[in-house]
């Protein structure tokens, strides 16, 4: 695997605030680096300065070798995708997906052809006329993955992208995420506070604390370490099952 | 690219410009007025001054005009504030159903659309001695001669122009309270209210009425400053004695004799001065609102 | 019944002054006291239609000068909106827009008065628009204040990541979202401007002749029936705006 994007020693201070310390990860093609921490941990800030939408005060970062410091946002190809779904409310879910093809100048016929394959394999083909507001929660974030996607992105910044789902739209929405990353070869960064989400979907694994990183070598590394909270989780879960009889439970 | 970063410096340095310029109208100009004003009323500028003298200020001791053209204009904002509230609190709290049938809800909206010196030369139309009014109750027999019919416009009270305001004022405010209502779901509480035992008339006056008449305090005394400074109207509709402020001020200012300009100008500043103080109360109420 | 009884009188109140200026502007020789017009005839409202009609005129220039402030005003309110928002100093900026709101225009008027003689802009459309924008713009401002929210500025950036260009992401997506809020603003500076008298009277010096200024010179005359016909004109654009206005309500999903 090539290596993808390449961050080295990311600083960020609002005012006399530190929100990013000293930053440093690499990512792979294909990988999903998923990043778990707290509200306030600095996670906003770090995907907003990979999509160019904040300056780093230090660091730089690579893409393919290349310095992403002077590129712009519109021409880094990385999409940052909200908690919320964010869909224009002014277009149609055809217009709120082809949009990224339509400011590209990409011909009428093309769009169609595209936008119209991403609806069936987003399961969204029947409301492709529908306004935003006719859509379920769940529905919109899918439109707001398709709207993503269409451009074939280089990298995802996913800013816990399914905090605001009820648990079984979350649980549908997470095995999507990991299709369609594995189908289209889609390098991302996902930051959640849910360790379950995070090992859900995740490749590899860091843990972003008060504007530091750690990045961990393995899931047992991530498992492991007290800070994730997941190692008492489990010990909570087993405690659970101790307590209940054995044998299966009688009508 | 020259707009990395994202909120690069020629867009912040545009946005400060644009500020800049900004200020310099807004409050820039009419800083500007009032300094000038305050030059003209102690003849250090305007077209007579002859250097610093006190003596218009002095003359503020004898001459009572100012004075009771303030008193006039706060009776008649007073009065005007008052009775268009009272009225839409009346229509809000007894007969919301009614507001809500065709064809009410445009219908308020209709005095919206009507420019205030249109008003006035209607009200004077309607109800001058020489107007529909008088006429239609002279033909039904019901006043004996034309000076029997009530002053109604162009009197000493003011009549004529309190009602110009209410019809202008009271459907305003009438659809601000029933935004308000909506908007606090003031509907729930009544329910609710009422399951606590409280009878209809009591949520009206301990729920309902506070709670509208609080959230609609800032726009109630934004009024109240608007109506203080009117124009168009009492220059139809009123007397030259007394006078509104605004009538006031503008036809001392228009007068041919240069030599009473000065005093024109330190009526001008007076009123600005302690119409920016009532804003500023404002300001204050409104920052307090939003606490809440 | 007590209901009827209640819309009845409100139309009554609202819709007399349609009548009695309707009946003013083609009575004929109505004098006192008799109650209603001896003979009627179209030909104030017919003489309208000459091309060298005064008060034809004053409502091009009302509708002008009225559709140049609504433009200049929602236009630099939008950006000076956006500007406050990112200000350190938002809340004071804010504050200061309410400044012209203190001063009741005529008074504002007679304050900037030396200056815009000094400028050269007495008696002056110049002048007067000066004037006007001095109230319309902080008016504009702070109504679009509340467009400028953090959510906005995520459509924004959005916008931006999907591969917009900051005029791309300003003509594709926030001008779209704010649409509705410019169109109010639109109406409304437009009609503070299209009522307003005192303000254009005392900086006009009585030299451009609004539709307004023309209402009080017809009614200093007592010339009544052109009074009349002026102020159907002047009640003529707001109650479009309000047919407009209330179509594009019903429109709504």
């Amino acid at each position: 695997m090539s290596e993808l994007l390449t961050v080295a020693h990311l600083s960020k201070q609002f005012g006399p605030h530190p929100v990013l310390r000293d930053i440093s990860f690499s990512l792979n093609q294909g990988e999903v680096l998923a990043v778990l921490g707290r509200s306030g941990c600095g996670k906003t800030t770090l995907l907003k300065t990979l999509a160019g939408l904040e300056a780093p005060d230090e660091g730089t970062l690579l893409l393919q070798g290349r310095d992403l410091g002077p590129v712009p946002p519109n021409e880094r190809q990385m999409v940052y995708i909200y908690q919320e779904p964010l869909l224009f409310p002014h277009l149609t879910v055809f217009e709120n997906v082809a949009f990224g093809l339509r400011i590209r100048n990409v011909a009428k016929a093309e769009i169609d052809r595209q936008v119209r394959e991403l609806l069936d394999e987003l399961d969204l083909r029947e409301h492709a006329r529908k306004a935003p507001n006719q859509l379920s929660g769940g529905q919109r974030q899918r439109v707001s993955f398709g709207r993503a996607l269409i451009i074939r992105p280089r990298l995802l910044l996913l800013d816990e992208p399914f905090g605001n789902l009820d648990a079984q739209t979350r649980a549908d929405m997470q095995q999507l995420f990991l299709r369609v990353s594995r189908q289209h070869q889609i390098t991302s960064l996902f930051v959640t506070h849910d360790s379950r989400e995070a090992l859900t979907v995740g490749t590899r694994f860091g843990y972003l604390d008060q504007g530091q990183l750690t990045s961990f070598a393995s899931v047992a590394g991530f498992v492991q370490d007290a800070r994730t909270a997941i190692r008492s989780e489990l010990a909570f879960w087993e405690s659970i099952r101790h307590a209940l009889p054995s044998g299966p439970p009688t009508a | 690219m020259s707009d990395v970063p994202f909120r690069s410096g020629r867009s912040l340095l545009a946005s400060r410009s644009l500020l800049a310029l900004y200020g310099l109208l807004v409050v820039g100009l009419p800083l500007a007025g009032l300094a000038y004003a305050l030059l003209g009323s102690v003849g250090l500028a305007g077209p007579l001054a002859a250097g610093f003298t006190g003596r218009y200020w002095q003359a503020l001791g004898t001459d009572k005009d100012l004075l009771y053209a303030a008193l006039y204009s706060g009776w008649v904002a007073g009065a005007s504030v008052g009775i268009s509230t009272a009225l839409a609190l009346l229509l809000v709290l007894r007969a919301q159903p009614t507001l809500r049938r065709w064809p009410l809800p445009g219908l308020l909206y209709v005095p919206l659309l009507m420019p205030s010196l249109v008003v006035g030369f209607y009200l004077f139309q309607l109800l001058s001695r020489t107007g529909w009014l008088s006429r239609i109750s002279f033909r039904l027999g019901l006043i004996p001669r034309l000076e029997s019919f009530p002053e109604l416009v162009q009197d000493g009270a003011g009549i004529g122009i309190i009602l110009a305001h209410v019809l202008l004022t009271f459907p305003f405010f009438t659809l601000l309270f029933r935004a308000i209502y909506q908007e606090t779901r003031l509907d729930e509480y009544r329910q609710l209210t009422l399951t606590l035992g409280a009878s209809r008339g009591q949520f009206r006056r301990r729920v309902a009425g506070p709670v509208l008449l609080r959230r609609a305090a800032p726009t109630l005394l934004l009024s109240f400053i608007a109506t203080l400074g009117a124009y168009d109207i009492p220059l139809l509709l009123g007397r030259p004695y007394p006078q509104m402020l605004s009538v006031y001020i503008a036809t001392r200012l228009q007068r041919f004799d240069l030599r009473e300009l000065p005093a024109a100008y330190l009526a001008g500043f007076l009123v600005a001065a302690g119409l920016l103080g009532l804003i500023s109360l404002l300001l204050r109420l409104i920052r307090q609102t939003q606490v809440r | 019944m007590r209901s009827r009884l209640l819309i009845t009188l409100l139309l009554l109140l609202f819709g007399l002054p349609f009548g009695l200026l309707g009946l003013l502007a083609v009575g004929e020789h109505w004098r006192f006291p008799a109650a209603l017009p001896p003979a009627y005839s179209l030909d104030a409202l017919r003489s309208l239609l000459a091309a060298d009609n005064d008060l034809l005129l004053g409502l091009g220039r009302s509708l002008l000068l009225a559709g140049t402030v609504a433009l200049l005003a929602t236009a630099g309110g939008f950006g000076l909106a956006r500007a406050i928002t990112r200000s350190r100093w938002a809340t004071r900026w804010e504050a200061a827009s309410y400044l012209p709101y203190a001063l009741p225009p005529v008074l504002l008027a007679v304050l900037i008065q030396p200056f815009v003689i000094r400028l050269h802009l007495s008696g002056s459309v110049g002048g007067v628009l000066l004037g006007l924008l001095l109230v319309a713009l902080p008016f504009a401002t702070l109504l679009l204040r509340s467009f400028w929210s953090a959510q906005i500025t995520e459509y924004e950036h959005l916008a931006r990541t999907l591969g917009c260009t900051p005029r791309q992401a300003m003509r594709r997506v926030l001008l779209p979202l704010a649409g509705p809020l410019l169109r109010t603003t639109l109406v409304q500076t437009f009609l503070l401007s299209w009522f307003d008298f005192g303000l254009t009277n005392v900086l006009s010096v009585g030299k451009v002749h609004t539709l307004t200024v023309q209402v009080f010179a017809y009614v200093g005359e007592a010339n009544a029936q052109l009074a009349a016909v002026a102020s159907l004109l002047l009640l003529l654009p707001p109650a479009v705006l309000l047919l407009l206005n209330k179509s594009a309500l019903l429109r709504k999903p």
